[in-house]
């Protein structure tokens, strides 16, 4: 998860953006006592870390980093797997895509029955469903022509497969309960 | 360039609407070789995006706004998307989908005030879902009917009509001269539908 010598979060793109805590960081102070406590702003340092590539910006938890290290909330959010897990506002989103080697139709058909069955566990757990959807593509077929003048010879190959592109939203369950229904939905595609 | 945002929550059948009022625009408007009759831009909270791939499979000119949202988060990237695809395809039509999560009529401030255009909210309720959702969020989801021309209540072939006008009423506490239109998306809409809505609203189809 660490990116060091890097600082990726859009707003570091952007010199006129300050930091959502509004606050300054001093670099030349180091961030904490004891580098084995967390950070009061909940988000994982290095005492050697640093937030930000330029002076103005800050953040909540009030501590200077090292400019070799990422701050948490610049990493890209929780992943599970291949799964993108983010925010915003109430809700949790997953995103993923897959390609699963195999029939477009038993998958389109198992695909129905656990997204199915991950709306009623959402019920279950008393959240509720923003949208779960995905998109299927088939592919599989391709094939090489070619001739030296005397006929074309065609030699063509079939590995079905299916492209699988998955969004979930939901609001008001467990963050790594849902990533585990999702992940154990995908991984019986294969 | 006119501009459509549709909006509403999630599931409330944006892309399904989408898919017939892009079909609708491309057939009714002028066979002008200079512009792009329809651009649509597709927006998604996640990292990758489902809808934008049933657009595009469809032939439409879409263009991606993933992995933010176009009311608060990706405003800038949304006024930049904007003005790339009015010099790119200078569009008769750019339709926003926004995402689920949005409130429609900060895209709209944000697109009158950065290119000083007609632009109209179009705000999408499922119908079967309304009373749940306004008792779980209610500030929230009434906030995406602020500033709507029109308010298309869908999916009314899965409740009675005694629900529709229930729904219609419940909407209409919030802004009692919201037109509200009963329509179900995976039906065709008929294309003097499609003109009685916008002819109120926007100028020369």
């Amino acid at each position: 998860m660490k990116n060091e010598h890097q600082h990726q979060h859009p707003h570091l793109e952007q010199d006129e953006i300050r930091c959502s805590c509004d606050q300054d960081h001093d670099h030349s102070k180091r961030q904490y006592a004891h580098p084995d406590e967390p950070c009061s702003c909940g988000h994982d340092h290095h005492e050697h870390q640093n937030h930000h590539s330029h002076q103005e910006e800050s953040y909540i938890c009030g501590h200077d980093h090292d400019k070799h290290e990422i701050h948490e909330h610049l990493r890209p959010k929780t992943n599970l797997g291949d799964l993108s897990i983010t925010h915003h506002e109430n809700a949790i989103i997953i995103s993923a895509e897959r390609e699963i080697s195999g029939e477009y139709l038993p998958i389109k058909e198992a695909i129905a029955v656990g997204l199915n069955g991950l709306a009623d566990w959402v019920e279950s757990q008393n959240g509720l469903v923003g949208h779960i959807k995905t998109h299927l593509t088939e592919k599989g077929k391709s094939a090489i022509l070619s001739t030296t003048g005397d006929g074309v010879q065609v030699n063509e190959v079939y590995h079905p497969k299916v492209i699988l592109n998955l969004a979930v939203i939901v609001f008001a369950v467990d963050e790594a309960d849902l990533a585990n229904q999702v992940l154990t939905i995908l991984n019986k595609l294969y | 360039m006119k501009v459509i945002v549709l909006g509403g929550f999630l599931g409330s059948g944006k892309t399904s609407v989408l898919l017939q009022l892009a079909e609708f625009l491309v057939a009714r408007s002028l066979n002008n070789e200079n512009t792009t009759p329809v651009v649509i831009v597709e927006n998604e909270i996640g990292g990758s995006g489902v809808d934008n791939l049933l657009l595009e499979n469809q032939g439409l000119t879409v263009k991606n706004l993933f992995a933010g949202c176009a009311c608060c988060t990706s405003s800038v990237q949304l006024e930049d998307t904007v003005s790339y695809l009015k010099k790119e395809f200078d569009p008769q039509w750019l339709v926003i989908e926004a995402t689920g999560l949005a409130y429609p009529d900060k895209i709209k401030q944000t697109i009158e005030d950065a290119f000083l255009v007609e632009t109209e909210i179009i705000t999408i309720i499922d119908a079967k879902r309304w009373f749940r959702l306004i008792a779980a969020m209610e500030p929230f989801v009434s906030g995406q009917l602020e500033n709507a021309s029109s308010v298309l209540i869908n999916k009314v072939d899965t409740v009675d009509e005694q629900k529709v006008q229930s729904v219609i009423e419940s909407i209409q506490t919030y802004n009692k001269k919201l037109p509200c239109y009963p329509i179900s998306a995976i039906i065709k809409i008929p294309d003097d539908f499609w003109e009685r809505l916008l002819d109120q609203r926007l100028i020369a189809l």
